[in-house]
């Protein structure tokens, strides 16, 4: 049985308005974090606060542990479900100190085990010795930190996260969102978070719900949902992806690729391949024919360089190119996936 | 397994908050219901006879006191905004000062000039005969009347217009003076156009507290709806007054709706809001200038008042009645007090726990709660008043309790009148506290109620207590609801200040004059952290 079992789960908002959940359903191990990721409106938010109870599905059931906590219009209320929430922009309770926001959802307990309590978590998100100070003589990841502590004091089975690091800069938003994971790990405390970042559900999560428009779009490990996309949504939603119709593929198809083709998809419901910019390569063309396109535009992004083709029949593809040879506009590439089945490469 | 319906939870604040609305209904319920009774021939009488009268002289004191607080509060509120000179902070926080002189206080320090204008009166008799002497004796009375209440009252024009000025047309303004306007161009073309929401405004309050004036009005001998209604009350005619009590409530209830209407075609009124004003620094004869703008309505609505109520004060010090003082003013504070943690708990009711339960119920409730400051005082007075003498007269129990009585219906009568300034200030307050706050404390165990008092309450504390003053400084200075509704032989500062003053003992009314002056004064503190507090 799995710590959290959400099925069916359907929710809309005023009637008449498209369904803000439509029959959500998932489910998360023990000592697993969960990522539910989509564009904005796509109901993560909303099925967050379902889980939170800070909302009620119209229809649907969630368990944790094998009770039910909420059903149709009504569950247990959000205070008595055991479950911590990490809020958006922190909601720290700005007259009360760190101290008291850690210790705000800590009840029955004396005084000298809260003591130890505080210090454990202050300690455990690198803030010892905070205690004393206020929300508003804090930084943002030092919030961020609190926030989770004061999630995680009262010891929930579950600690959901609404965007935990949209407010945090890039660059202290991948140092906290390690610190988080290492910290979650270390309290062996499941949690579900929601991102509309798809970077930071790769890097977090043990499983990743993709939704879109209150759908579940698919669910599965991180790799997965990468590599094999259920659908071209998902395809384009990790990351750039280029659609490839079968009949522009002739030798394509002799070159065998095999795990990066996705489903069947494309405008008008044509069949081909669905294959991310790095999966490509750019090769002198070839007299048999094959997929080649002229350089439209080139830009610098670092450690590789994004070449944007304008293929036969007006297609448009996007190469990360890695091989260092350098790249103009106006020159013409032969394209070719870089990745074959080892076991069948060099044969036909 | 614990599944509970959100249904059935808070049936206990939604039945509190259910009776608070039903409570503001009563009044209007109960005058309406006996205004429908058929009258004899009182009605007929005042309509043919004195109506006419009551509804000129409203309408005229209306339009001249308004005139009069707008023509000094919106050039006040200009020069402070726009110009920078010296005495320009210090004159800033005076103009605010004649909040704290409630009228009947101005009144009674200005109400024996008529006595000392006879010999203008003589030389007007001499010079132009019987005629323009009686014009004069009526028109003496009008211009001081309405002299005292724009005085003391265009601080609400002022307010209201130097919010705007200061901020919210601040871009605006500075675009048309880079583009050349001249000075009284930038006025007339910018500033005065984008603040006409805040003119409304302003001078539709100003309009409300003329209609719902006793003090100064009867002290002076005019005649409006107000103090016609209560007239008929006394003279027993409970019909009549109810009529009238709607008539009032009518020309009321038409300013407040125009004030809405323009309110909801603003569009423009709300700059963005972006930084100040700079301010032009004037030379020195337009800074006299401008002093002499501010200075000149704060001697006449403020510093003349005081001096003389000071100087009563010195002359009568050695024979004042100051027992009589003391237990007026413990019966002003005991009542005022009891108000308040009334009005707070009602307050706290109708904003905090509908915010805790999300209660539709509550929140309509609250609607109709702050609709109380819309009714007219006279209407509030005799329709409360109505309910008690039915009470007394129908339970036999109450009979005995007549003083019980009349406080329940003093404190019925503030419940409706007062509602609305305990609750916007805690409702502005709420406002300001993300939902989030609660949400995270619910996560973290604590209940709907237990969020409020651990999350919201003490997030509120400052407007909260900012509102208790209010009231309290409200019910403090009332004084047409108290002196209609007080029981026998109880008397207030305000009442007792008003007696005086109507006995010709003027001397007499200065000590009470100046403690109700002192303690409105204290009020203004709040009243102007929490206007700063709002603008932010």
């Amino acid at each position: 049985m799995s710590l959290l079992e959400v099925y069916g789960i359907s929710k809309t908002y005023r009637r008449g308005d498209a369904a803000a959940l439509a029959e959500v359903s998932f489910c998360l191990e023990e000592r697993h974090v969960l990522a539910l990721v989509g564009a904005s409106g796509s109901g993560k938010t909303t099925m967050l606060r379902i889980l939170a109870g800070l909302e009620m599905p119209d229809a649907g059931e969630v368990r944790l542990d094998g009770r039910v906590i909420a059903g149709a219009g009504s569950g247990v209320a959000a205070e008595r479900r055991g479950i911590g929430m990490v809020f958006q922009n922190h909601a720290l309770f700005p007259h009360l100190t760190v101290e008291k926001n850690v210790l705000f959802g800590v009840r029955k307990m004396a005084k000298p085990e809260k003591g130890r309590l505080l210090a454990e978590l202050l300690e455990l998100v690198g803030l010892p010795g905070m205690a004393q100070r206020y929300p508003h003589e804090l930084s943002g990841g030092e919030r961020q930190r609190v926030a989770l502590a004061r999630a995680l004091a009262p010891g929930p089975q579950l600690l959901l996260l609404d965007e935990p690091f949209s407010s945090l800069d890039m660059r202290l938003k991948q140092a906290v969102r390690d610190e988080t994971r290492e910290i979650l790990r270390a309290r062996g405390t499941a949690a579900v978070f929601v991102t509309h970042d798809t970077e930071d559900s790769l890097a977090v999560a043990d499983r990743i719900v993709v939704m879109q428009e209150g759908r579940v779009q698919q669910v599965g490990a991180p790799q997965e949902v990468y590599f094999a996309p259920a659908n071209p949504y998902v395809a384009k939603f990790f990351g750039s992806c280029n659609f490839l119709p079968f009949h522009l593929l002739g030798s394509l198809e002799r070159a065998r690729v095999s795990c990066l083709v996705g489903p069947p998809g494309g405008a008008g419901g044509e069949r081909g391949l669905w294959i991310r910019p790095e999966h490509l390569w750019l090769e002198k063309p070839t007299a048999a024919g094959g997929l080649s396109g002229e350089v439209e535009r080139v830009s610098f992004a670092g450690s590789y360089q994004r070449v944007f083709l304008k293929c036969a029949g007006d297609l448009s593809i996007e190469v990360s190119h890695t091989q260092g040879f350098p790249i103009e506009k106006g020159q013409v590439w032969g394209i070719i996936p870089v990745r074959r089945l080892p076991e069948q490469s060099g044969s036909t | 397994m614990e599944i509970k319906s959100r249904l059935c939870s808070g049936i206990i604040f939604k039945g509190l908050a259910a009776g608070l609305a039903l409570a503001v209904l009563i009044p209007l319920g109960v005058v309406v219901l006996r205004a429908s009774q058929p009258s004899d021939t009182a009605w007929a009488a005042v309509v043919e006879y004195r109506l006419w009268g009551y509804v000129l002289q409203t309408l005229l004191l209306v339009a001249l006191v308004t005139g009069i607080a707008l023509a000094v509060g919106v050039p006040t509120a200009w020069v402070i905004s726009a110009y920078d000179f010296r005495g320009r902070a210090l004159l800033d926080w005076l103009l605010l000062l004649p909040l704290a002189m409630p009228g009947f206080v101005a009144a009674a320090a200005y109400v024996d000039l008529i006595g000392g204008l006879a010999p203008f009166f003589i030389w007007v008799r001499q010079q132009w005969g019987l005629e323009a002497f009686l014009r004069v004796q009526i028109i003496v009375p009008w211009v001081c009347a309405t002299g005292i209440l724009g005085m003391t009252l265009f601080p609400y024009v002022y307010l209201s217009c130097r919010a705007v000025f200061a901020r919210q047309s601040a871009g605006a303004i500075e675009a048309a003076r880079l583009l050349g306007e001249s000075a009284a161009g930038v006025f007339f073309r910018v500033a005065l156009p984008m603040a006409r929401p805040a003119i409304v405004a302003g001078g539709s309050l100003v309009g409300m507290e003329t209609m719902n004036d006793y003090g100064v009005v009867s002290l002076f001998g005019l005649q409006p709806l107000t103090p016609g209604v209560f007239r008929a009350w006394g003279e027993g005619e409970v019909v009549v007054a109810m009529r009238l009590a709607l008539f009032l409530m009518f020309f009321l209830s038409v300013v407040l709706v125009a004030e809405r209407w323009q309110r909801g075609r603003r569009g423009y009124g709300q700059g963005s809001g972006e930084g100040k004003l700079a301010r032009v620094r004037l030379g020195s004869g337009k800074s006299l200038a401008a002093v002499m703008l501010c200075a000149v309505p704060l001697m006449f609505g403020f510093f003349l008042p005081v001096g003389r109520l000071l100087r009563w004060c010195w002359d009568v010090r050695g024979s004042a009645e100051l027992g009589g003082h003391a237990q007026a003013a413990w019966n002003s504070l005991a009542l005022a007090g009891g108000a308040v943690c009334l009005l707070l708990g009602s307050a706290v009711v109708l904003v905090a726990v509908q915010r805790a339960y999300g209660s539709r119920v509550i929140l309509i409730a609250q609607k109709i709660c702050l609709l109380g400051y819309g009714l007219p005082s006279a209407l509030v007075a005799v329709g409360v008043g109505a309910l008690v003498v039915f009470l007394a007269g129908n339970f036999p129990g109450a009979g005995v309790l007549a003083l019980s009585t009349s406080v329940f219906g003093l404190m019925l009568a503030y419940l409706v009148r007062f509602l609305a300034v305990a609750i916007q200030p805690l409702a502005a307050g709420c406002e300001r506290v993300p939902g989030c706050l609660r949400e995270a404390a619910q996560t973290l165990g604590s209940g709907r109620l237990g969020a409020m008092w651990r999350v919201d309450l003490p997030l509120v504390k400052t407007t909260l207590l900012a509102g208790a003053t209010l009231c309290f400084v409200d019910v403090f200075k009332e004084l047409t609801l108290t002196l209609v509704l007080r029981p026998f032989d109880f008397e207030t500062l305000a009442t007792r200040i008003y007696r005086f003053t109507d006995e010709g003992r003027i001397a007499e009314a200065a000590v009470p004059g100046m403690a109700l002056m002192v303690l409105c004064l204290i009020g203004l503190f709040p009243l102007s952290t929490l206007m700063k507090r709002l603008e932010q």
